[in-house]
Protein backbone atom coordinates (compact mmCIF):
# COMPACT_ATOMS: atom_id res chain seq x y z
CA UNK A 1 0.00 0.00 0.00
CA UNK A 2 2.88 2.29 0.93
CA UNK A 3 4.65 1.55 -2.35
CA UNK A 4 1.47 2.17 -4.33
CA UNK A 5 1.00 5.49 -2.59
CA UNK A 6 4.62 6.42 -3.35
CA UNK A 7 4.11 5.51 -6.97
CA UNK A 8 0.95 7.58 -7.18
CA UNK A 9 2.74 10.49 -5.53
CA UNK A 10 5.52 10.28 -8.10
CA UNK A 11 2.99 10.12 -10.95
CA UNK A 12 1.20 13.11 -9.47
CA UNK A 13 4.47 15.02 -9.35
CA UNK A 14 5.22 14.07 -12.95
CA UNK A 15 1.74 15.20 -14.08
CA UNK A 16 0.73 11.75 -15.22
CA UNK A 17 -2.55 11.46 -13.35
CA UNK A 18 -5.84 11.91 -15.11
CA UNK A 19 -7.70 15.08 -14.07
CA UNK A 20 -10.24 13.22 -11.94
CA UNK A 21 -7.60 11.10 -10.27
CA UNK A 22 -5.44 14.16 -9.72
CA UNK A 23 -8.26 16.05 -8.04
CA UNK A 24 -9.03 13.08 -5.84
CA UNK A 25 -5.39 12.65 -4.89
CA UNK A 26 -4.95 16.34 -4.10
CA UNK A 27 -7.91 16.20 -1.75
CA UNK A 28 -6.23 13.38 0.16
CA UNK A 29 -2.73 14.86 0.38
CA UNK A 30 -1.24 14.73 3.86
CA UNK A 31 1.32 17.12 5.33
CA UNK A 32 3.98 14.47 4.83
CA UNK A 33 2.98 14.13 1.18
CA UNK A 34 3.33 17.88 0.72
CA UNK A 35 6.79 17.80 2.26
CA UNK A 36 7.86 15.03 -0.04
CA UNK A 37 6.48 16.90 -3.03
CA UNK A 38 8.43 19.96 -1.97
CA UNK A 39 11.61 17.89 -1.70
CA UNK A 40 10.96 16.34 -5.12
CA UNK A 41 10.47 19.77 -6.58
CA UNK A 42 13.72 21.02 -5.14
CA UNK A 43 15.65 18.03 -6.33
CA UNK A 44 14.14 18.42 -9.78
CA UNK A 45 15.17 22.06 -9.84
CA UNK A 46 18.63 21.11 -8.70
CA UNK A 47 19.10 18.68 -11.55
CA UNK A 48 17.42 20.81 -14.21
CA UNK A 49 18.97 24.11 -13.21
CA UNK A 50 22.66 23.31 -13.79
CA UNK A 51 24.56 26.44 -14.73
CA UNK A 52 26.26 26.75 -18.13
CA UNK A 53 28.67 29.54 -18.68
CA UNK A 54 27.36 31.98 -21.23
CA UNK A 55 30.89 32.50 -22.35
CA UNK A 56 30.85 29.06 -23.96
CA UNK A 57 28.67 30.56 -26.66
CA UNK A 58 30.92 33.60 -27.20
CA UNK A 59 33.72 33.17 -29.69
CA UNK A 60 36.10 35.86 -28.48
CA UNK A 61 39.06 34.29 -30.18
CA UNK A 62 37.40 34.21 -33.57
CA UNK A 63 36.16 37.78 -33.35
CA UNK A 64 39.47 39.29 -32.30
CA UNK A 65 41.43 37.16 -34.74
CA UNK A 66 39.21 38.31 -37.57
CA UNK A 67 39.70 41.97 -36.69
CA UNK A 68 43.44 41.61 -36.31
CA UNK A 69 43.75 39.87 -39.65
CA UNK A 70 41.64 42.53 -41.32
CA UNK A 71 43.92 45.24 -39.87
CA UNK A 72 47.09 43.48 -41.02
CA UNK A 73 46.10 42.92 -44.69
CA UNK A 74 48.11 45.07 -47.16
CA UNK A 75 46.36 47.49 -49.57
CA UNK A 76 45.14 45.71 -52.73
CA UNK A 77 47.09 46.18 -55.97
CA UNK A 78 50.43 47.24 -54.43
CA UNK A 79 53.42 45.85 -56.39
CA UNK A 80 56.41 48.21 -55.69
CA UNK A 81 59.28 47.41 -53.42
CA UNK A 82 58.09 50.08 -51.06
CA UNK A 83 54.70 48.48 -51.10
CA UNK A 84 56.25 45.09 -50.52
CA UNK A 85 58.28 46.51 -47.65
CA UNK A 86 55.18 48.12 -46.27
CA UNK A 87 53.38 44.83 -46.62
CA UNK A 88 56.19 43.20 -44.75
CA UNK A 89 56.00 45.80 -42.01
CA UNK A 90 52.24 45.46 -41.96
CA UNK A 91 52.54 41.70 -41.68
CA UNK A 92 55.06 42.07 -38.89
CA UNK A 93 52.80 44.57 -37.20
CA UNK A 94 49.91 42.20 -37.83
CA UNK A 95 51.86 39.36 -36.23
CA UNK A 96 52.63 41.58 -33.26
CA UNK A 97 49.00 42.65 -33.11
CA UNK A 98 47.92 39.06 -33.55
CA UNK A 99 50.31 37.94 -30.85
CA UNK A 100 49.21 40.76 -28.59
CA UNK A 101 45.59 40.03 -29.36
CA UNK A 102 46.07 36.35 -28.70
CA UNK A 103 47.70 37.15 -25.41
CA UNK A 104 44.83 39.44 -24.47
CA UNK A 105 42.31 36.79 -25.42
CA UNK A 106 44.10 34.18 -23.36
CA UNK A 107 44.36 36.53 -20.41
CA UNK A 108 40.68 37.42 -20.68
CA UNK A 109 39.70 33.79 -20.94
CA UNK A 110 41.84 32.88 -17.96
CA UNK A 111 40.35 35.73 -15.95
CA UNK A 112 36.85 34.68 -16.91
CA UNK A 113 37.54 31.10 -15.95
CA UNK A 114 39.03 32.14 -12.62
CA UNK A 115 36.02 34.35 -11.97
CA UNK A 116 33.59 31.58 -12.78
CA UNK A 117 35.58 28.79 -11.18
CA UNK A 118 37.84 30.28 -8.54
CA UNK A 119 40.48 28.04 -7.07
CA UNK A 120 41.00 27.94 -3.33
CA UNK A 121 43.92 25.60 -2.94
CA UNK A 122 44.26 26.19 0.77
CA UNK A 123 40.82 25.12 1.93
CA UNK A 124 39.56 21.53 2.29
CA UNK A 125 37.54 20.16 -0.56
CA UNK A 126 34.49 17.97 -0.08
CA UNK A 127 35.24 15.43 -2.76
CA UNK A 128 33.43 12.25 -1.88
CA UNK A 129 33.07 9.05 -3.87
CA UNK A 130 30.35 6.68 -2.74
CA UNK A 131 31.69 3.17 -3.25
CA UNK A 132 28.80 1.20 -1.82
CA UNK A 133 25.39 2.04 -0.44
CA UNK A 134 22.86 -0.34 1.08
CA UNK A 135 19.65 0.59 2.82
CA UNK A 136 16.84 -1.31 4.41
CA UNK A 137 13.40 0.08 5.01
CA UNK A 138 14.25 3.26 3.14
CA UNK A 139 15.12 4.72 -0.21
CA UNK A 140 18.53 6.34 -0.58
CA UNK A 141 19.51 9.05 -2.99
CA UNK A 142 22.99 10.44 -3.48
CA UNK A 143 22.85 14.15 -4.20
CA UNK A 144 25.76 16.28 -5.34
CA UNK A 145 25.46 19.98 -4.58
CA UNK A 146 27.84 22.70 -5.63
CA UNK A 147 30.39 23.63 -3.01
CA UNK A 148 28.84 27.06 -2.69
CA UNK A 149 31.59 28.74 -0.67
CA UNK A 150 34.12 27.68 -3.26
CA UNK A 151 32.45 27.12 -6.59
CA UNK A 152 34.62 25.28 -9.04
CA UNK A 153 36.32 23.19 -6.39
CA UNK A 154 33.96 20.27 -6.73
CA UNK A 155 30.70 19.16 -5.19
CA UNK A 156 29.49 18.25 -1.75
CA UNK A 157 27.78 14.91 -1.31
CA UNK A 158 24.53 14.35 0.55
CA UNK A 159 23.34 10.81 1.25
CA UNK A 160 19.58 11.31 1.52
CA UNK A 161 17.52 8.52 3.00
CA UNK A 162 13.75 8.49 3.04
CA UNK A 163 12.21 5.96 5.34
CA UNK A 164 9.46 3.75 4.04
CA UNK A 165 6.08 4.32 5.61
CA UNK B 1 90.31 -20.75 1.03
CA UNK B 2 90.67 -17.05 0.32
CA UNK B 3 88.10 -17.31 -2.47
CA UNK B 4 85.68 -19.02 -0.12
CA UNK B 5 86.14 -16.25 2.48
CA UNK B 6 85.46 -13.61 -0.18
CA UNK B 7 82.31 -15.44 -1.30
CA UNK B 8 81.17 -15.69 2.31
CA UNK B 9 81.88 -11.99 2.80
CA UNK B 10 79.79 -11.09 -0.27
CA UNK B 11 77.05 -13.39 0.96
CA UNK B 12 77.01 -11.65 4.32
CA UNK B 13 76.90 -8.23 2.68
CA UNK B 14 73.98 -9.23 0.44
CA UNK B 15 72.13 -10.68 3.41
CA UNK B 16 72.63 -7.47 5.36
CA UNK B 17 71.45 -5.37 2.42
CA UNK B 18 68.36 -7.50 2.00
CA UNK B 19 67.64 -7.30 5.73
CA UNK B 20 68.07 -3.53 5.77
CA UNK B 21 65.90 -3.15 2.71
CA UNK B 22 63.19 -5.36 4.15
CA UNK B 23 63.30 -3.37 7.36
CA UNK B 24 62.92 -0.09 5.51
CA UNK B 25 60.06 -1.47 3.48
CA UNK B 26 58.32 -2.90 6.52
CA UNK B 27 58.81 0.37 8.34
CA UNK B 28 57.21 2.27 5.49
CA UNK B 29 54.16 0.00 5.44
CA UNK B 30 53.88 0.19 9.21
CA UNK B 31 53.90 4.00 9.06
CA UNK B 32 50.96 3.98 6.64
CA UNK B 33 48.95 1.59 8.84
CA UNK B 34 49.58 3.67 11.95
CA UNK B 35 47.59 6.65 10.72
CA UNK B 36 44.95 7.93 13.07
CA UNK B 37 41.88 9.73 11.81
CA UNK B 38 40.33 12.52 13.81
CA UNK B 39 36.67 12.70 12.90
CA UNK B 40 33.83 14.96 13.88
CA UNK B 41 30.15 14.20 13.63
CA UNK B 42 27.66 17.04 13.85
CA UNK B 43 24.10 15.94 14.58
CA UNK B 44 21.62 18.54 13.46
CA UNK B 45 17.89 18.92 13.78
CA UNK B 46 16.21 20.42 10.74
CA UNK B 47 12.80 21.94 11.42
CA UNK B 48 10.17 23.65 9.30
CA UNK B 49 9.74 26.50 11.77
CA UNK B 50 11.80 29.61 11.03
CA UNK B 51 14.94 29.95 13.06
CA UNK B 52 17.97 30.12 10.85
CA UNK B 53 21.16 28.15 11.17
CA UNK B 54 22.75 27.52 14.56
CA UNK B 55 25.90 29.69 14.78
CA UNK B 56 27.83 26.61 15.88
CA UNK B 57 27.34 25.05 12.46
CA UNK B 58 27.99 28.11 10.34
CA UNK B 59 30.45 26.05 8.32
CA UNK B 60 27.51 23.96 7.03
CA UNK B 61 25.24 26.91 6.32
CA UNK B 62 26.03 27.06 2.58
CA UNK B 63 24.79 23.51 2.15
CA UNK B 64 21.76 23.78 4.44
CA UNK B 65 20.40 26.87 2.75
CA UNK B 66 20.10 25.33 -0.69
CA UNK B 67 18.19 22.38 -2.13
CA UNK B 68 17.29 19.83 -0.99
CA UNK B 69 17.06 21.53 2.42
CA UNK B 70 15.08 24.61 1.50
CA UNK B 71 11.84 23.17 2.91
CA UNK B 72 13.44 23.33 6.37
CA UNK B 73 13.86 26.77 7.88
CA UNK B 74 15.87 26.18 11.04
CA UNK B 75 18.86 24.02 11.80
CA UNK B 76 19.96 23.38 15.36
CA UNK B 77 23.07 21.55 16.45
CA UNK B 78 21.88 18.85 18.84
CA UNK B 79 25.19 17.18 19.53
CA UNK B 80 28.72 17.10 18.22
CA UNK B 81 31.17 14.28 18.73
CA UNK B 82 34.87 14.29 17.98
CA UNK B 83 36.91 11.14 18.21
CA UNK B 84 40.11 9.59 17.00
CA UNK B 85 39.92 6.33 15.12
CA UNK B 86 42.84 4.06 14.42
CA UNK B 87 43.21 2.37 11.07
CA UNK B 88 40.69 -0.46 10.59
CA UNK B 89 38.84 0.32 13.80
CA UNK B 90 35.32 1.45 14.44
CA UNK B 91 33.83 4.16 16.60
CA UNK B 92 30.26 3.66 17.74
CA UNK B 93 27.91 6.38 18.89
CA UNK B 94 24.24 6.97 19.50
CA UNK B 95 22.21 9.35 17.39
CA UNK B 96 19.64 11.75 18.89
CA UNK B 97 16.80 9.63 17.50
CA UNK B 98 18.08 6.55 19.36
CA UNK B 99 19.62 4.84 16.35
CA UNK B 100 23.09 3.38 16.70
CA UNK B 101 25.75 4.56 14.30
CA UNK B 102 29.30 3.48 13.67
CA UNK B 103 32.11 4.97 11.66
CA UNK B 104 35.02 2.80 10.52
CA UNK B 105 38.35 4.14 9.32
CA UNK B 106 38.98 1.66 6.54
CA UNK B 107 41.94 3.12 4.72
CA UNK B 108 44.08 6.17 4.28
CA UNK B 109 45.18 7.07 0.77
CA UNK B 110 47.65 9.57 -0.58
CA UNK B 111 47.08 10.65 -4.13
CA UNK B 112 50.00 11.44 -6.42
CA UNK B 113 49.07 15.12 -6.18
CA UNK B 114 49.57 14.97 -2.42
CA UNK B 115 45.90 15.06 -1.48
CA UNK B 116 44.99 12.84 1.47
CA UNK B 117 41.77 10.87 1.27
CA UNK B 118 40.11 8.53 3.71
CA UNK B 119 37.98 5.51 3.02
CA UNK B 120 35.27 5.37 5.67
CA UNK B 121 32.31 3.14 6.36
CA UNK B 122 29.14 4.47 7.97
CA UNK B 123 26.57 2.09 9.38
CA UNK B 124 23.32 3.00 11.09
CA UNK B 125 21.11 0.58 12.96
CA UNK B 126 17.57 1.23 14.10
CA UNK B 127 16.02 -1.14 16.59
CA UNK B 128 18.87 -3.61 16.02
CA UNK B 129 18.27 -3.64 12.28
CA UNK B 130 20.79 -2.16 9.91
CA UNK B 131 19.13 0.60 7.89
CA UNK B 132 22.16 2.16 6.22
CA UNK B 133 25.55 0.77 5.25
CA UNK B 134 27.73 2.89 3.04
CA UNK B 135 31.42 3.05 2.22
CA UNK B 136 32.84 6.20 0.74
CA UNK B 137 36.13 7.92 0.08
CA UNK B 138 36.31 11.47 1.37
CA UNK B 139 38.86 14.22 0.95
CA UNK B 140 40.74 14.90 4.16
CA UNK B 141 39.00 17.72 5.99
CA UNK B 142 36.04 17.55 3.65
CA UNK B 143 32.42 17.19 4.65
CA UNK B 144 29.83 14.61 3.67
CA UNK B 145 26.22 14.88 4.83
CA UNK B 146 23.68 12.19 5.63
CA UNK B 147 20.12 13.37 5.97
CA UNK B 148 16.58 12.09 6.07
CA UNK B 149 16.15 10.23 9.32
CA UNK B 150 13.15 11.40 11.25
CA UNK B 151 13.71 13.01 14.63
CA UNK B 152 10.74 14.42 16.44
CA UNK B 153 8.98 16.92 14.23
CA UNK B 154 11.94 17.39 12.00
CA UNK B 155 14.75 15.77 10.14
CA UNK B 156 18.12 14.58 11.35
CA UNK B 157 21.15 15.78 9.41
CA UNK B 158 24.56 14.30 10.10
CA UNK B 159 27.74 16.05 9.00
CA UNK B 160 30.93 13.97 8.87
CA UNK B 161 34.46 15.24 8.48
CA UNK B 162 37.78 13.52 9.10
CA UNK B 163 41.43 14.47 9.00
CA UNK B 164 44.80 12.81 9.46
CA UNK B 165 46.64 14.94 12.01
CA UNK B 166 50.05 13.52 11.19
CA UNK B 167 49.43 12.87 7.51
Amino acid sequence: MGNQHDETLQRYFDGELAPEERARFEAELTADDRERLAALDEMHALVAGALEGAAADVDLWGAIEGQVRAASLPAPGATSIKSAARRGRDRARGRRLFGTGAGLVLAAAATLLLFMYPRHPNHPTNGCDIESLEVAGAVATVIQVADEPHPGDGDTTIIWTEEDK
Amino acid sequence: MRGSAVRQGRSVRWSMMIAVGAGLLAGGVARADNHLATCSVRMIDALHEPGGVDPRITVLRPYLEQPPFTAWKSFRLVEEKTFTIAHETTEKFTLPNGSQASLTFVEHMLRPDGKHRLRLRLEIEKRAQKVLDTTFVLDEGGVVLQAGQKHGKGLLVLGFSCAIPNG
